[in-house]
């Protein structure tokens, strides 16, 4: 029987979860509470084998609770409850030594399965995200800059490409000299390139 | 209200209650920018409004207070989209060089009169926001061609 601690502050939502738990005989809640505070005590006292906290929560919300937890014992197997599906999310949630995400549009049988998955030492992160990480990881940094360009950069980018000065752009584009001037700016900036001569170049080999 | 009226306090309704949502959990959790990408994210989902957001040089979070500043003046400029523009598009940019943070926000609606629609549009607001920052804004537009809205602010390290 595995002792599952829960930390969600919607009540119908933890109620419809303990009856749906309770049909199986191979999880137990030993403990609810619907805000961070009373949860961090509680877990203290109880010791469970896996924390399911949900992020949103008033007091003290489910990232901050986890960090305490995890500062008190690094193995403490935690997994979170989200409604949101930003990787930037479960990032930082894997700094900080999360070992599972769940999404709540996600259905029971994959968040008892990753309660299961936790409880045996595994990990489980929604896979959609984890797609959208490693994506993110393996991204050469060169590509890194270039997808930072906005539309509008790109645009910018294009008319240095074809040798227009500022004041040929802004009449062009109805912008003034300013918004050209930040543009090119922020496409210097972000392309780690200088001089003027390099931005032409760069646009003409990307095919601007 | 006719049924565009009703549409219209619907979406900003939906930018409300999104950013209470959000000023509440994702901003103080995550940060200005996974903030700023739901937003949009949730603006575009059941609109035909397209947002794309780029970022670039922007390490951590900056001073909390601050991003909720920033958050907050992009929550104005979107309701000013929202309510006069008619625009199809709104893109937004946050590039960090050298201390320096530059937001730029620009939508190609209908676009306004710099001179005299200014202070009308809530505008001042912004402006009050941004003067304990030392931020700066810019406005780029005029009847017939978009709006471009610059702002620059010194960041200090935390």
């Amino acid at each position: 029987m595995i002792r599952l601690y829960l930390a969600e502050d919607h009540q119908l939502f933890a109620e419809g979860l303990m009856a749906l738990l309770s049909v199986h005989k191979d999880i137990d809640i030993i403990g609810h509470a619907s805000n961070g505070v009373t949860a961090l005590q509680q877990i203290d006292a109880l010791q469970p084998d896996v924390c399911l906290i949900d992020i949103n929560m008033p007091e003290m919300d489910g990232i901050l609770l986890s960090e305490k937890l995890l500062k008190q014992n690094p193995k403490r197997k935690i997994l979170i409850l989200s409604t949101y599906s930003n990787p930037e999310f479960v990032r930082n949630l894997k700094t900080l030594g999360v070992r599972g995400f769940v999404l709540k549009s996600s259905g029971f049988d994959v968040l008892r399965k990753s309660i299961l998955l936790l409880h045996e030492g595994a990990q489980w992160f929604e896979p959609e995200i984890e797609e959208l990480l490693l994506a993110e990881n393996f991204e050469p940094q060169d590509a890194d800059r270039f997808t930072a360009l906005s539309r509008r950069e790109l645009e910018v980018l294009s008319l240095i490409g074809q040798g227009l000065t500022g004041n040929q752009m802004a009449e062009k584009l109805f912008l003034s000299t300013h918004t050209i001037e930040t543009h090119r700016k922020n496409i210097q900036t972000k392309l780690g390139i200088r001089s003027t001569a390099a931005l032409i170049k760069y646009a003409n080999e990307r095919g601007l | 209200m006719d049924k565009s009226s009703l549409l219209l306090k619907d979406a900003m309704d939906e930018v409300r209650r999104i950013s209470h949502d959000l000023s509440s959990g994702v901003l103080v959790n995550f940060g200005l920018l996974p903030a700023l990408r739901e937003l949009g994210q949730s603006i575009s989902n059941g609109s035909s409004m397209q947002f794309d957001i780029t970022a670039f040089g922007l390490q951590g979070k900056l001073e909390q207070s601050l991003e909720i500043q920033l958050y907050r003046i992009v929550q104005e400029l979107i309701a000013n989209t929202l309510k006069h523009a008619n625009a199809q598009h709104i893109s937004i940019d946050l590039t960090m060089n050298e201390g320096q943070l530059c937001l730029t926000y620009e939508d190609d609606g209908t676009g306004f009169n710099t001179g005299h629609t200014a202070e009308g549009i809530g505008l001042q607001n912004i402006n009050s926001r941004l003067e304990p920052y030392s931020g700066q804004l810019v406005i780029d537009s005029a009847p017939g061609r978009g709006s471009t809205f610059i702002i620059q602010l010194p960041i200090n390290p935390l």
